[in-house]
């Protein structure tokens, strides 16, 4: 059953933005009325074609009035201008390629139009240039493309972050988040789990050439090993034009090794050849733990004295002494761009700041991220393109989960003596101890450069080399400092006491070549053939370096050098891959499509007895719509598809190699230990995938519909196997000994619902299932020891454990005869005489959702108004409520712990047993969730005019302003980022809700 | 433009067949080095013996720390006093084949034990097989580098059979402990047959004198352990060593008690007296705070004094505790006293004076209890003179949630069992 969130309390600020917004509104809205005027009898007319969903200008548009014969095209910024027309009135006609084309009859002598454009949804026209040789029309793809148009969103409903961009606007892509932390980024999984124990993670392509997206690093913020950072969020999605999701090996054969897990192409803006057009965006937000005391609740204890029940809530407590425990973390950013050029040279230039506060003292960001893209065109046939990125951050990072203040506030409890008084009750310090002692914080330096050669030999030579250069260098640091009395109460660990220093810089630097070259080729019977080749190579290397010092001699030091004792590391990884493919494309009169290709792939990390590996793919489509018998008027394209390809998930780096490590004896000489079993015979997993689809635009194109279903086989997939402890090695094995499947479909229709006068309903609707099955471990029937099971017939990183389903009380309240279901539709016993498990595991769920999805509509009203929203949803996955298991079974805190009679015992005798039995963390974690709400207005000319803007835009937008749920942890989106599959919620920062002010302009 | 005749379509291909040449040529560019590993064919080479038993030697020495505080909490020397829910198995007694900690922890953290002490005994055996195959010639001082590693590859057995209720070697069958102690007599004998005259080489023979003797009395073979024992010179003591240099060559002892509160000598370790004198032999002391867990009172040994003080892998000490045991087995009530009184004279202790052989029997654990204080004998005591479990199994467990369960040795772990294909279920 789904409970509703609600937004009970909103914050004074919030308030206070929502005035301000609804002054300017009632302020500006005079000057809209002003533009009436009576009309000559010749003149001109302007003003100004934009997008309908967005409000973003619309260049190149032809603007005419057939009747005089008269006509021009809009500029970068949109506008237009046509003189002496005859009038009183003319009817002009707006036609741009990608929009609907509109005529509308305006009085002569206007000179302020603003005249809105809906999106064609002709969905085969659209070019995208991801997974393919050369940029083609969507009409000759076999396999599905998913295009998110970044440019419009950020219009529509600013994001923060590229994920935030993604989540919910790629069917099959799911967002896996983790912390609400500023600074924190999710992981990404493309058509569920294709990998047993790969990374699975997509590889991240912006503007041709790959760059390191790195999930879960930073300091160790989480506890457990577990960072909350991506690499991906270095990105200013200001600078995005587009993004391209590619969702497996059916569509992503010519990218070879490290594909199985789809590619994200992130193409950014470029400049349009016209006069300069600078523009700004100024955003101001807070964010805030919404209903925090309710979400993590109250603990109970009982006093030792009286035998009192008492009851103390971390966030009750301390706003009642006036020192709330979370604050509203307010956010600005700036971005300035200026674009514009000739047709010969063309620039887009712009710089971002950022700067975000979280909602604790210890949570911050600032970024400045600058970007220079050129596009030169030498000659009719040749183009050359260059981008440079650039970006500077600092990201201050809480503890939570396994530590930190949010421990201590999620798992305190009304003091019994002295030392829990001196602690506020807190588990094992108040928050601003934590907040004073402790700093982790992550700075980046990080350039990214390509350049793209792209010649033309008119239609019958392409070929284009595309080399970049992507460099990151990370400073993970934490720090401690040397505490006086005031910490020391609280910190008893003399290194903590004494202070220190860890520092762990990564450099990571990818580099990519790519060439491609096509030929086509007239055949007779109006086929023509288009012969890609091409190659590709690419190189990443981490550099790691370690400095670590303990003890500080004196406060106030804050440098490794300064301890008195102090510690190094370094090393180096490397890994390469060379690839070529050639691809064979055959087409029949435009309308049907058959492509055949062979990627032949080598990794620096195969073992030495596996060498050149081949992905075969062959796909065909075929444009319905455009036989000459189809007569159905209502879908205006239809394109039938199918795919088959085949991908490589490389195996980890050096994991082939059986290999020691260096060591330090007690002596202080060195030596060797073993470190890694290693195994020759490694193979890359290999993905096979088959996808079938339609693509179709309905209603005089008003709407784009797109399906997929799929199938994907992941053969000698890659089984972390660990290895047993008599074999003198320890950890895992990677051998190629498995098999599962994936399947799944995917929708996405979007377009105009209604749109009638000044009114106008656009929607996007995503939805998508996925299903995964093991089919073979080479041999066991499951492979795990904990509670994720790789189990044969079950989905991947399924949870199994301990069922009970009853037990009996002693007097006491204590238990006995626990009964556990024995996965044979029975039960027996649970434990043995001695306290240890004899039940079997059961299945508990899987750990991906089944189905995700979203929904999102833009109401338009009038030329000025826009309000969008979006709400997406996950459901069918189970997730671990490790607060529950903290609070009642290990710390004893809850209702059940003081009077556990009232209770069930087959509850009671799980927290009895020594942590063993636990079926109560697990839960079905299905959400929705209203992800984000706007409004925005679209400014007057006068009101723009005035700061010599040509155009405006002021918009209020929310993030993640509702949940509806049956999840009784603090939020179904916060667990450990570490985890491939476990999802594990244990005091983390939850997604916070957020309001943001921007105003746009263009100049 | 007209599209391309045959005769150019060639022209082109050839353009797209040559720089695919080229680069098919490149094949040396997927090369990568990993100059932080070592791999193992570079690694086995006889002028690296040296470092191959010093590997062997580092990795004794943390497995070996690791043991003595992990099952120091298993038994009765610690207590839990942290918070990591994961941890408390190990005090509470609840290990099961299942559980990870002490399984796949490694030696420098809290909690492993199986691992270390595995790759220990691997690191020891796999050394002895490459020196066999190497020659005096080429290996400086082969023969008492061999010496060494048996006598290592022997305690990491005896550590083996006495912590675990079975366990594997080389992904062998499950063997008991008996058969693992029989393994250790092999090793030190081989220690015996090996080590050349010299001071280097008599340490090591007192080395491997004194852990035969523990492994024979592991087995009650008393009167061969006492012929081991009596030939052990006064004084001897032969360490593991430890270094602040790195996190798993410290004292982690040390570490886990008094510098990170993990653990907190146990309530009947503390305040130890002889005649109502303080014992010198358990050095314990209030810390003055918490531990880990901040709700419970740190108590710290003072035996090791720092991250890098010495752990003595045998001693003197030892041995005429044995041969005190082995003297009241043989019924010579008078003799065992005497070894008994031996140690307590060393200390400046009062004398024992006792005839009742039952009474000397628990004496001399009482002895082994405080002299041998996380020395790593303990637990297998507690299982030899069958001590009660203290709290009993099912009293509830203070730190957190669960009872206490009835571990003395821990089960050979599930990652042994479900990974060993001579095992494999």
């Amino acid at each position: 059953m789904f409970t509703v969130r609600g937004n009970h309390s909103v914050p004074h600020h919030v308030r206070a933005i929502a005035w301000v917004v609804a002054v300017a509104v009632i302020a500006l809205a005079p000057t809209t009325a002003a533009g009436a005027q009576d009309a000559p009898q010749r003149g001109p007319i302007a003003g100004v074609v934009v997008d309908a969903q967005t409000g973003v200008p619309i260049g190149n548009a032809q603007v005419g009035v057939p009747s005089a014969g008269i006509g021009t095209t809009t500029g970068a910024d949109g506008r237009f201008r046509l003189a002496d027309v005859p009038g009183p009135r003319a009817t002009l006609s707006i036609r741009r390629f990608g929009y609907r084309g509109i005529s509308e009859t305006v009085a002569i002598g206007r000179t302020d139009l603003r005249i809105t454009m809906s999106q064609a949804t002709r969905v085969l026209d659209e070019v995208v240039i991801t997974g393919t040789a050369e940029p083609v029309e969507r009409r000759s793809l076999g396999n599905s493309v998913t295009k998110i148009n970044a440019a419009s969103v950020q219009q529509i409903a600013p994001a923060r972050d590229i994920s935030s961009l993604i989540n919910g606007r790629a069917p099959g892509v799911v967002m896996v988040a983790g912390s609400g932390a500023v600074g924190a980024g999710p992981r990404f999984r493309i058509r569920g789990s294709s990998s047993l124990s790969l990374s699975d993670q997509p590889l991240i392509y912006i503007d041709g050439v790959r760059m390191a997206s790195d999930v879960s690093t930073g300091p160790t913020t989480q506890f457990f090993g577990s960072a909350v950072v991506s690499r991906l969020n270095d990105l200013n999605p200001d600078d995005i034009e587009s993004i391209e999701v590619v969702k497996g090996p059916a569509a992503a054969t010519l990218y070879g090794t490290e594909a199985n897990n789809g590619v994200i192409q992130i193409i950014t803006k470029r400049g349009r050849a016209g006069r300069t057009v600078f523009s700004s965006d100024f955003r101001r937000g807070t964010a805030w733990f919404n209903d925090a005391q309710e979400r993590i609740g109250y603990n109970l204890n009982r006093d030792p004295v009286t035998g009192e029940i008492k009851r103390w809530s971390a966030v009750e407590q301390e706003e009642a002494r006036g020192t709330p425990l979370f604050k509203n973390g307010g956010s600005q950013a700036y971005n300035l761009a200026l674009s514009g050029g000739s047709p010969a040279v063309r620039y887009q230039l712009s710089s971002g700041y950022e700067n975000s506060k979280g909602i604790e003292p210890t949570n911050d960001l600032w970024r400045y991220t600058g970007r220079a893209n050129v596009s030169l065109a030498v000659s009719p046939v040749l183009d050359v393109n260059t981008s440079i990125g650039l970006t500077q951050s600092k990201n201050h990072l809480p503890l939570e989960a396994g530590g930190g203040m949010w421990f201590s506030a999620f798992f305190g409890q009304a003091p019994r003596n002295a030392s829990e008084t001196l602690r506020r009750g807190f588990f094992s310090a108040p928050p601003e101890a934590f907040w004073n002692a402790f700093e982790n914080f992550q700075r980046v330096g990080r350039a990214t450069s390509s350049i793209t050669i792209s010649h033309r030999g008119g239609e019958i030579f392409n070929q284009r080399l595309t080399a970049g250069y992507d460099d990151t260098g990370e400073d993970n640091t934490g720090i401690t400092q040397r505490m006086g009395p005031e910490l020391r109460q609280f910190f008893g660990n003399p290194v903590d006491q004494n202070g220190g220093k860890t520092t762990r810089r990564r450099q990571l630097t990818v580099g990519s070549v790519d060439y491609a070259a096509t030929l086509k080729t007239r055949l007779p019977m109006g086929m023509v053939a288009s012969s890609s080749g091409g190659a590709q190579f690419f190189r990443r290397n981490t550099y790691a370096l370690l400095a670590r010092g303990e003890g500080f001699p004196t406060a106030g030091l804050t440098q490794v050098d300064a301890a008195a004792t102090t510690f190094g590391g370094e090393a180096f990884i490397t890994n390469t891959t060379l690839g070529f493919y050639g691809q064979e494309q055959l087409s029949f009169r435009d309308r049907i499509y058959l492509t055949a290709a062979l990627r032949v792939d080598n990794n620096s990390a195969f073992g030495e007895n596996a060498s050149w590996v081949k992905y075969p793919k062959l796909s065909a489509a075929w444009v319905a719509s455009d036989e000459p018998w189809w007569h159905l008027t209502a879908i205006s394209q239809f394109k039938l598809r199918a795919a088959y390809g085949e991908t490589g998930q490389q195996p980890a780096n050096f994991s082939a190699l059986r290999t020691f490590s260096a060591i330090t004896t007690g002596s202080g000489g060195s030596g060797v230990t073993p470190n890694s079993i290693g195994n020759a015979d490694l193979r890359p997993e290999v993905g096979k995938e088959t996808e079938v689809g339609f693509d179709a635009s309905l209603f005089d194109d008003r709407f784009g519909v797109e399906f997929n279903a799929y199938r994907r086989t992941t053969t000698d997939a890659i089984l972390a196997a660990t290895v047993a402890p008599s074999s003198g090695f320890a950890g895992t094995q990677f051998t190629n000994i498995g098999e599962l499947s994936t399947r799944g479909v995917e929708l996405q229709a979007h377009g105009t619902v209604f749109r009638r006068g000044g009114f106008a309903l656009e929607s996007n609707v995503n939805i998508s299932r996925n299903g995964s099955e093991i089919k073979d471990l080479g041999g066991p029937a499951f492979i795990g020891t904990a509670n994720i099971r790789q189990q044969v017939g079950y989905p991947v990183g399924s949870y199994f454990d301990y069922r009970v389903v009853s037990a009996e009380f002693n007097a006491n309240g204590t238990t006995r005869n626990a009964m556990c279901d024995d996965d044979k539709g029975g039960v027996t016993a649970c434990l043995n005489a001695t306290g240890g498990v004899i039940a079997p595991r059961v299945f508990y769920g899987r750990s991906d959702p089944s189905s995700e999805g979203s929904f999102s509509s833009t109401a338009s009203f009038g030329q000025r108004f826009r309000l969008y929203g979006l709400v997406d949803w996950k459901r069918g996955h189970t997730q671990l409520n490790n607060n529950a298991r903290v609070k009642c079974q290990i710390f004893r805190l809850c209702p059940e712990n003081l009077d556990p009679l009232k209770y069930d015992p087959a509850l009671i005798a799980q927290y009895d047993s020594p942590n063993l039995l636990r079926n109560f963390v697990y839960a079905d974690a299905s959400f929705a969730k209203l992800r984000e709400l706007s409004v925005a207005f679209l400014l007057p000319n006068g009101v723009t005019s005035r700061a010599g803007a040509t155009s405006g835009t002021l918009t209020l937008s929310g993030r993640n302003l509702h949940t509806w749920t049956g999840w009784t942890g603090v939020d179904p989106e916060s667990f450990f980022t570490v985890e491939q599959f476990a999802r594990t919620e244990q005091a983390q920062v939850p997604p916070l809700r957020q309001m943001l002010v921007s105003l746009n302009l263009t100049f | 433009m007209p599209l391309p005749t045959p005769s150019r379509l060639a022209r082109h291909a050839v353009v797209v067949a040559t720089i695919v040449a080229t680069l098919t040529g490149c094949n040396e560019i997927l090369k990568v080095s990993a100059p932080q590993l070592i791999e193992e064919a570079s690694l086995t080479q006889a002028t690296n013996a040296p470092v191959i038993v010093a590997g062997a030697v580092g990795d004794f020495e943390c497995a070996f720390a690791s043991y003595i505080a992990v099952m120091g909490t298993v038994s009765d020397e610690f207590s839990d006093s942290q918070a990591n829910a994961a941890i408390w198995d190990l005090d509470r007694r609840t290990n099961f084949p299942q559980t990870g900690l002490y399984s796949t922890g490694t030696c420098g953290g809290f909690g492993g034990v199986y691992t270390p002490v595995a790759t220990a005994r691997f690191q020891a055996d796999n050394a002895i097989k490459l020196l066999d195959g190497w020659t005096d010639a080429q290996v400086d001082t082969r023969q008492n580098l061999i010496a060494r590693m048996a006598a290592y590859a022997g305690y990491s057995l005896i550590l083996l059979g006495e912590g675990f209720c079975s366990a594997a070697i080389d992904l062998g069958p499950e063997m008991t402990p008996a058969q693992l102690f029989v393994l250790a007599e092999q090793r030190f004998s081989r220690t015996l047959s090996v080590a050349t005259e010299g001071a280097t080489g008599d340490s090591l023979r007192t080395l491997a004198r004194i852990g035969r003797a523990r492994a024979r009395t592991d087995q009650n073979k008393l009167a061969e352990a006492d012929a081991d024992a009596a030939l052990v010179p006064a004084n001897f003591t032969f360490n593991a060593r430890y270094s602040s240099s790195s996190g798993r060559s410290e004292n982690r002892v040390f570490r886990a008690n008094n510098t990170n509160g993990t653990v907190t000598v146990d309530a009947t370790f503390r305040s130890q007296t002889v005649g109502g004198q303080a014992d010198p032999r358990v050095p314990v002391a209030d810390a003055g705070r918490g531990g880990s867990f901040p709700q419970i009172r740190l108590f710290v040994q003072n035996k090791y004094s720092s991250l890098n003080a010495p752990i003595p892998i045998a001693t003197f000490r030892e041995a005429i505790l044995i041969r005190a045991e082995a003297a009241a087995a043989a019924g010579n009530a008078a003799t065992a006293v005497g070894f008994i009184n031996q140690g307590r004279t060393r200390n400046a202790l009062p004398a024992y004076a006792s005839t009742d052989l039952t009474a000397i029997r628990a004496q001399i654990l009482d002895e082994r209890r405080r002299e041998l204080f996380l020395e790593s004998h303990r637990l297998f005591d507690t299982i030899r003179f069958a001590v009660p479990l203290n709290p009993a199994p099912g009293a509830v467990f203070p730190v957190g949630g669960g009872t206490y369960g009835d571990n003395k040795c821990l089960p050979l772990p599930d990652v042994e069992r479900l990974n060993n294909p001579t095992l494999r279920p």
